[in-house]
C-alpha cells in the first residue's frame, strides 16, 4: 500500500521535476558529460533530448491554434440544478490529448474534461452545479493540449462565439393561493370576456420567439437590427394579479445566492408559474437596469417571457418599493389583487387600491442569523388582506400547499 | 488495480494503448541494452542481447500489467531476479570491469521492476533505464553507426510517450470520438529525429573540459622490478663529447635494459600490430612488405583511437643510423623513473613550454597491442601510464616497460612548439650519428641535394626546398621497390622509379639533408589525422603507420613531411570551433584523397554519396554553420538581448500599451490604404479595432446608431458630427434603396479617419492615465 508520505513525495517530484523539466535536466546532464569527455556521440544524446523537448514544447502550441469550439446550453437550468453545456469541435483536423475547461464566472467549480481524441463535429458535454441566477455570456473556454508526447501541457484561453447561458430562478410548486372571493369572480369574468372580445393595443417591438406568427414580423426593423423583430401588442386587463418586485439594493439582505432578493425572485417565478398553469392573469412589474413588465394572461403561452425577465433582473433599482408599487398600479389599474414581497422590517405605506392584497413578508433576521427559528406561514387572512411570513429556511412548498380563503 | 480500465468508452483506447506501450517500451530498452553491449563487447553480443531482452521485457511488462493488486508470487519472483542481478554484478566486477557489471545490474533491475509495475507512471522510469544504457554505449563506442541507433531509439521513444500519456490518464479520459486511437505519431517522431540531426550537424563542438575521468587504465597494469630498481640513476652521458661517446659506446646494462620486445609479450598474437618501423631496426624492403594487403596485416584494422583537440603526428621511434638499406638506432639508453600511484609522471627532461606553445592533451585507447614506445606528439610533458615505472630513451621519448596492450588507456600531455610554422621539439642536440651517411651512397644523391638547394641561403630554406622537391616530383605508391643490382633503394627511388611509400620519402630527405651537413634523422609513428566525425575520435589504423623527418635547424629539431600524400597537421588551424558538418566534410575529403592516392577511380556508390553530401554541405549546412558560428561568437550581445527581452516581457505593462497606442496614432496619421476605393473599408476597420480596444465593440445585432452613441460617450462628444455623418452613410449604403454616391463615400472615409484619430488619442490618454494611477 502506498504511504501518504510516498504519495506526497511522488506528487512533489512530478510537479517540480516532471515531464519537460526532466527532459531539460537530462539534456543539461548529457551536454555536461559530452563537453567534459569530448565524446561526439554524447552530443548526439544531447541533441536527441533537446529535440524531444523542443517538439514536446512547441507542438501543443501549434495544435492549440487549430482548436475551434462552439458552445451551447443544453436544456434549462435552474438555481441549484445542473448546468449542462455542449462544446462542439469545429476544426477540420482531428486533434488529440486535449483538456477542455469551461470558464464560468458564475460557477464555483469549473468543469473540465480530458479527451484523447477530438475530431471535427465531436461534442463534449460538461456539467456543473450552479447556485447563481442570471443571464451570462460565455465567450471563452480554456483548452489544454499535450500533443504529441504528453510531457508538456500548454493551456490557452480561446475565444468562442458568445453563448448566452441562462440560469433560471429556483421555483417551487404553489398548489394554492388564498382565495380572494370577490376579486376572483372578477377575474373569471375577465377571462371569459377576453376570450370573446380580445382587444389589443400596439406596444412596441421585441425579438422574435418561437411560436410567433409570421404576420407579426416587422421586416424593416429586422433588417435594421440584423435579426427577426415582431410587433407586440398589449391586451386589456381589468382585474388581475399584480406582482411587484422590490429591486432596491437597500432592501436586499444577506449574501447572494442566499439573500432576500433571490428568494423574492424565486417566489415571483413560482407565482408566475402558478398563474400560467391555472390560466390566471398575473402581471409582474419590477424596476432596475433590466425592468420587467410582463404578464401571464389566459391567452398567452410559454414561460420564457417572465422567466427570461426574472433571470436577468438585478437588485439595482433607483425607486423604493412604495414608488414601485405606485408606478405599477398606474400601469395596471386599480382593480388588482396586489402581491407584494417585502422585508419584514420594511413596512412601507403601500398605496391604496381597490383590490385584495397578498403580502409576503420575508423575515430579515433569518438572512443574517439563519440558524434561529422564525415564525412562518399565514399570519393574517381577513379584510381581503393575506399576510404570509417566510424566512430564509422556509419550506416553500409546504407553506403554499393548502387552500385558504380570505374574507 | 494497475492500468485500470473503467467502464467508459475510453477503455478500449486504453487497452490498445497498453499493447503498443508494452511493445515500444520493450523495444527501446532492448535497443539501449544492445547499444551498450555492442560498445562494450561486439555486435554479436548486441544481437544476442536484443534476442533475449525483447521477449523478456515484453513478458515481464505484460505479466506485470495484468497482475491483480499486490501479487505475492510476482513480488517473490521479482526479488529473485533482483538478487540474481546483484550476484551477476559482483561476479562481472571481479571478472571483467565496472561497466559491463553495471549494465547487467541495470538489465536485471529493470526486469524486476517490470514485474512489479502497478502504475503507468512507473513506466517512465523504464525510459530512464533505456536512456542510461544508451548513454553508456555512446560513451564507450568508437563506431559511427551508433548514431543510427540513437535515431532509432529516439523514434521508439516518440512512439512510446503518447501511449504512456493515454495509459496514465485512462480513468479520467473521455472518448467522444469514433476514433479508437490517437492520431499517428509518425510525423512528430520523424520531426524529432530530423531536428536532432540538424542540431547535431550544426552545433559547434566545444573543446573537452576533461575534468576528472580516468587517464590511465589497463586490465593488467605493467610491473617491472628491474626497472624499478634502476629508477632515478644517471648515466652521466649527457655531456660527453662525440669522441668520448665513440670510445665508450658500451653503456652499462642499466641503461641498455630496454623494454620487452613485442614478440616477448604474453598477449594474443592476432591482436598485435607489428609495424617494422617500430622495431629496433628495419629495412626499407621490410617496410614495403608490410604495406601490402594480405601479408598478415590488415591495414584497415583499428590500432587505437585518440581523443585530442585536433590531429597530430604521434612519434614513437627515432632512427639515427642508415646503412643504405636499413635504419637502426645506435646509442640508445633508457633512463627509468617511477610513476605515482595513478601512473602519472611529469617528465623530468621536459623543457619549459614557450609562451606560444600549445598544450596538447592526447588520450589513446589501444585496440591492438603495439610495442612499448608511447606515441606522443610534440614535446611530452606529462604521462599517465598503467605502470609503476617508465623510461625515457635517448631522445627523451617515454617508453613503457612492455608492449601496450589492447584495451590499455594512456594519456600524454605535450607541448606543441612551432618554429617557422613547423612543429619543433626539444630533444637533445644531434651527435655524429645524426650526420652519418651510408658508405656506398650514390654520388648522384649528393649532387641532387646541392642542385635542389642551390638557391637557398639558410638551412631552413634548404630543407624546405628538398621537402618540396620530393613532394612535387615523386609519387606515393604502396609498391615496393626492388633495388636493382648495385643500386641502393634510395637511389633507385630518387632517380629511377620516382615512386614509393613514406619510408622512402623520409629516408631520401634525411640522406639529402645529411649530404648538406644538416643533421637529420628518420622518425616513425602514427599519422593521427583521420577523425571520425560522428564519434569524434581520431582513428588510427594500420595504414596510418608513418615515417617522416626531423632536421636540426637553428637549435631545434623541426618536423618535415616529404611524402606527397600526407599533410603535416597545422597546430592552431584546427582549434577554432567546428561543427559536425565541418568534420564530416573534412572526413569525406580525406577519404576522397585516400581513394585517389590508392588509384581507386570511376563510379562508385560511395563516390555518389560523397557527391550528394557535397551538395547538401555546400548548399545548406555550410551557410547555416557559418551563420551559427558568427552568432555564437557574438554571445555577449545575444546574452544582453535575451536579458532585454526578458525585462521587456516582465515590465510589459509599463511600456506596451503606450507604445501600441502611439503606433496606432502614427498609422492613422501616416498610413494609407493601397487604393482609394479601399479607404472606406480601411478606415472602418480601424474604427472597429479602436472601439474594441476601448472596450466598446459593436455587439451582434446592435444598431449602428446605438453603437455610435456609446462611442460618443467615449470620445466625449467631440466627434459627434463625424459620427452622425458616418452613420447616415452606413445606413444609406446598407439599408437604403439607392446606393450612396462616391462623394459620400469619400466624405465618409475622411470622417471615419478623423473619428478613428480621436479614438486613438483617447486610447492614448486612457493608457497614460492608467499608468500614472498604477504608479501612484
Amino acid at each position: 500500500m502506498d504511504s501518504p508520505q510516498a504519495n506526497q513525495a511522488t506528487g512533489l517530484l512530478i510537479r517540480y521535476l516532471g515531464g519537460h523539466r526532466l527532459l531539460l535536466l537530462l539534456a543539461v546532464a548529457s551536454f555536461l558529460v559530452a563537453w567534459n569527455r569530448g565524446i561526439a556521440l554524447l552530443y548526439g544524446m544531447f541533441t536527441l533530448v533537446i529535440a524531444l523537448w523542443l517538439v514536446s514544447w512547441l507542438m501543443p502550441l501549434l495544435t492549440l491554434n487549430k482548436v475551434q469550439l462552439t458552445l451551447r446550453q443544453l436544456g434549462e437550468t435552474t438555481v441549484g440544478g445542473k448546468l449542462r453545456l455542449e462544446y462542439r469541435f469545429e476544426q477540420a483536423e482531428t486533434l488529440a490529448m486535449l483538456e477542455v475547461e469551461a470558464l464560468l464566472p458564475f460557477a464555483e467549480l469549473q468543469p473540465s474534461q480530458r479527451l484523447a481524441v477530438a475530431a471535427a463535429g465531436d461534442r463534449l458535454e460538461l456539467e456543473c452545479e450552479v447556485h447563481q441566477r442570471g443571464e451570462f455570456t460565455v465567450s471563452q473556454v480554456r483548452v489544454g493540449c499535450s500533443w504529441p508526447f504528453g510531457l508538456k501541457t500548454h493551456y490557452r484561453i480561446i475565444d468562442i462565439e458568445p453563448a448566452v447561458i441562462r440560469v433560471y430562478p429556483e421555483r417551487f410548486r404553489i398548489r394554492q393561493l388564498p382565495d380572494f372571493a370577490s376579486q376572483m369572480d372578477d377575474i373569471h369574468e375577465h377571462q371569459f370576456a377576453s376570450q370573446q372580445f380580445a382587444e389589443h393595443e400596439y406596444a412596441g417591438l421585441r425579438e422574435h420567439r418561437h411560436g410567433d406568427p409570421l404576420r407579426k414580423i416587422h421586416w424593416a426593423a429586422s433588417a435594421r437590427y440584423q435579426q427577426l423583430m415582431v410587433k407586440e401588442f398589449d391586451s386589456y386587463a381589468d382585474a388581475e394579479f399584480l406582482l411587484v418586485l422590490d429591486t432596491q439594493p437597500a432592501s436586499n439582505l444577506g449574501e447572494a445566492p442566499r439573500c432576500s432578493f433571490e428568494l423574492a425572485v424565486s417566489i415571483a417565478a413560482s407565482l408566475m408559474q402558478w398563474a400560467q398553469h391555472h390560466h390566471m392573469p398575473m402581471r409582474l412589474i419590477a424596476g432596475g437596469s433590466r425592468p420587467i413588465d410582463c404578464s401571464v394572461a389566459s391567452h398567452s403561452g410559454g414561460t420564457s417571457d417572465y422567466m427570461a425577465a426574472l433571470t436577468a433582473v438585478q437588485a439595482d433599482g433607483l425607486q423604493n418599493y412604495q414608488q414601485e408599487f405606485d408606478r405599477a398600479l398606474l400601469l395596471a389599474g386599480q382593480r388588482v389583487i396586489g402581491i407584494s414581497i417585502r422585508n419584514n422590517s420594511q413596512l412601507p405605506e403601500l398605496p391604496a387600491w381597490r383590490g385584495a392584497h397578498l403580502d409576503i413578508r420575508l423575515e430579515d433576521q433569518s438572512f443574517i442569523y439563519p440558524l434561529q427559528s422564525y415564525p412562518e406561514g399565514w399570519q393574517s387572512l381577513q379584510d381581503q388582506h393575506a399576510v404570509m411570513a417566510i424566512s430564509a429556511n422556509s419550506q416553500m412548498e409546504a407553506l403554499f400547499r393548502h387552500a385558504v380563503r380570505v374574507s | 488495480m494497475p492500468f485500470e480500465f473503467p467502464d467508459n468508452p475510453a477503455s478500449n483506447l486504453a487497452r490498445n494503448a497498453n499493447l503498443r506501450l508494452v511493445l515500444w517500451h520493450s523495444l527501446q530498452f532492448s535497443l539501449g541494452v544492445a547499444g551498450a553491449a555492442a560498445a562494450l563487447s561486439n555486435v554479436g553480443l548486441a544481437l544476442f542481447a536484443v534476442l533475449i531482452t525483447l521477449p523478456l521485457t515484453l513478458a515481464t511488462l505484460t505479466i506485470g500489467s495484468r497482475a491483480d493488486g499486490e501479487n505475492a508470487l510476482l513480488t517473490t519472483f521479482a526479488n529473485a531476479i533482483a538478487v540474481s542481478g546483484m550476484l551477476c554484478f559482483v561476479a562481472l566486477l571481479l571478472m571483467l570491469s565496472l561497466l559491463p557489471a553495471l549494465l547487467v545490474l541495470l538489465w536485471f533491475a529493470q526486469l524486476a521492476i517490470n514485474l512489479t509495475t502497478r502504475k503507468p507512471l512507473q513506466l517512465y522510469f523504464g525510459l530512464l533505464s533505456g536512456f542510461v544504457a544508451l548513454m553508456l554505449g555512446a560513451a564507450e563506442t568508437i563506431s559511427g553507426s551508433y548514431i543510427l541507433l540513437l535515431a532509432v531509439w529516439g523514434f521508439c521513444i516518440s512512439q512510446l510517450l503518447p501511449q504512456l500519456w493515454v495509459q496514465g490518464r485512462a480513468s479520467s479520459l473521455l472518448l467522444i470520438s469514433n476514433q479508437r486511437s490517437t492520431p499517428s505519431v509518425l510525423k512528430p517522431a520523424l520531426l524529432v529525429v530530423a531536428i536532432a540531426g540538424l542540431i547535431y550537424l550544426l552545433m559547434p563542438r566545444l573543446p573537452a573540459a576533461n575534468v576528472g575521468g580516468r587517464l590511465a587504465h589497463s586490465s593488467q597494469p605493467q610491473q617491472n622490478a628491474a626497472w624499478q630498481s634502476q629508477a632515478g640513476l644517471q648515466d652521466g652521458t649527457e655531456n660527453q663529447s662525440d669522441d668520448q661517446i665513440k670510445r665508450d659506446d658500451k653503456l652499462s646494462e642499466a641503461y641498455q635494459d630496454g623494454p620487452k620486445p613485442l614478440w616477448q609479450g604474453d598477449h594474443d598474437r592476432r591482436s598485435e600490430y607489428d609495424y617494422p618501423g617500430f622495431r629496433e631496426s628495419f629495412s626499407l624492403a621490410e617496410a614495403a612488405d608490410s604495406r601490402r594487403q594480405g601479408d598478415g596485416q590488415d591495414l584497415n584494422a583499428l590500432i587505437a583511437v585518440m581523443q585530442a583537440p585536433h590531429g597530430a603526428y604521434l612519434k614513437t621511434r627515432t632512427f639515427n643510423y642508415f646503412d643504405g638499406s636499413s635504419w637502426s638506432v645506435k646509442g640508445d639508453r633508457f633512463h627509468k623513473y617511477q610513476t605515482d600511484i595513478s601512473g602519472h609522471l611529469v617528465l623530468p627532461t621536459a623543457a619549459p613550454a614557450g609562451p606560444e606553445a600549445e598544450q596538447y592533451s592526447q588520450q589513446l585507447t589501444f585496440k591492438q597491442t603495439i610495442n612499448a614506445w608511447i606515441p606522443a606528439a610534440g614535446d611530452p610533458q606529462e604521462v599517465w601510464l598503467p605502470s609503476n615505472v617508465i623510461a625515457l630513451d635517448r631522445w627523451n621519448h617515454p617508453v613503457a616497460p612492455g608492449a601496450l596492450r589492447a584495451g590499455d588507456i594512456i594519456t600524454v600531455k605535450s607541448s606543441l612548439n612551432t618554429v617557422s610554422g613547423r612543429i619543433a621539439n626539444s630533444a637533445p642536440p644531434p651527435d655524429f650519428r645524426d650526420q652519418q651517411l651510408p658508405q656506398d651512397l650514390d654520388p648522384r644523391v649528393i649532387q641532387l641535394a646541392y642542385q635542389v638547394t642551390s638557391g637557398a641561403s639558410s638551412p631552413l630554406q634548404k630543407a624546405e626546398l628538398l621537402e618540396q622537391h620530393l613532394r612535387n616530383n615523386y609519387q606515393y605508391s604502396f609498391d615496393s621497390i626492388f633495388a636493382s643490382q648495385g643500386v641502393t633503394p634510395v637511389a633507385e627511388f630518387l632517380f629511377e622509379s620516382r615512386q614509393g611509400h613514406c619510408e622512402y620519402f623520409a629516408s631520401a630527405m634525411a640522406i639529402l639533408l645529411r649530404s648538406l651537413e644538416i643533421p637529420a634523422r628518420l622518425v616513425t609513428g602514427f599519422s593521427a589525422t583521420t577523425q571520425n566525425p560522428v564519434t569524434g575520435y581520431f582513428e588510427i589504423r594500420g595504414l596510418d603507420g608513418h615515417a617522416w623527418v626531423e632536421a636540426w635547424i637553428n637549435g631545434r629539431w623541426l618536423t618535415f613531411e616529404p611524402t606527397a600524400f600526407y599533410q603535416l597537421p597545422s597546430p592552431q588551424s584546427d582549434s577554432e570551433l567546428q561543427s559536425s558538418a565541418d568534420l564530416i566534410d573534412h572526413y569525406v575529403e580525406q577519404r576522397q584523397r585516400q581513394q585517389a592516392a590508392t588509384g581507386a577511380a570511376g563510379f562508385s556508390i560511395s563516390a555518389m554519396l560523397r557527391g550528394l553530401w557535397q551538395i547538401i554541405y555546400l548548399g545548406l549546412l555550410l551557410p547555416a554553420g557559418v551563420l551559427i558560428k558568427t552568432l555564437f561568437w557574438f554571445w555577449p550581445a545575444w546574452l544582453l538581448l535575451a536579458g532585454l527581452l526578458a525585462a521587456s516581457w516582465i515590465f510589459r505593462d509599463r511600456w506596451w500599451p503606450q507604445s501600441y497606442s502611439r503606433w496606432i496614432l502614427w498609422r492613422l496619421q501616416k498610413g494609407k490604404p493601397a487604393a482609394r476605393q479601399h479607404e472606406l473599408q480601411w478606415s472602418q476597420q480601424w474604427l472597429e479595432r479602436l472601439a474594441t480596444l476601448l472596450k466598446q465593440p459593436r455587439q451582434r445585432g446592435e444598431p449602428v446608431e446605438q453603437w455610435l452613441q456609446r462611442l460618443k460617450v467615449t470620445t466625449g462628444d467631440s466627434a459627434s458630427e463625424e459620427l452622425e455623418q458616418w452613420s447616415r452613410f452606413y445606413n444609406q449604403h446598407w439599408y437604403g434603396t439607392e446606393g450612396a454616391d462616391v462623394e459620400a463615400a469619400n466624405a465618409s472615409a475622411a470622417s471615419i479617419r478623423a473619428l478613428a484619430l480621436k479614438l486613438a488619442i483617447r486610447l492614448q490618454q486612457k493608457v497614460a492615465g492608467f499608468n500614472s494611477t498604477k504608479r501612484r
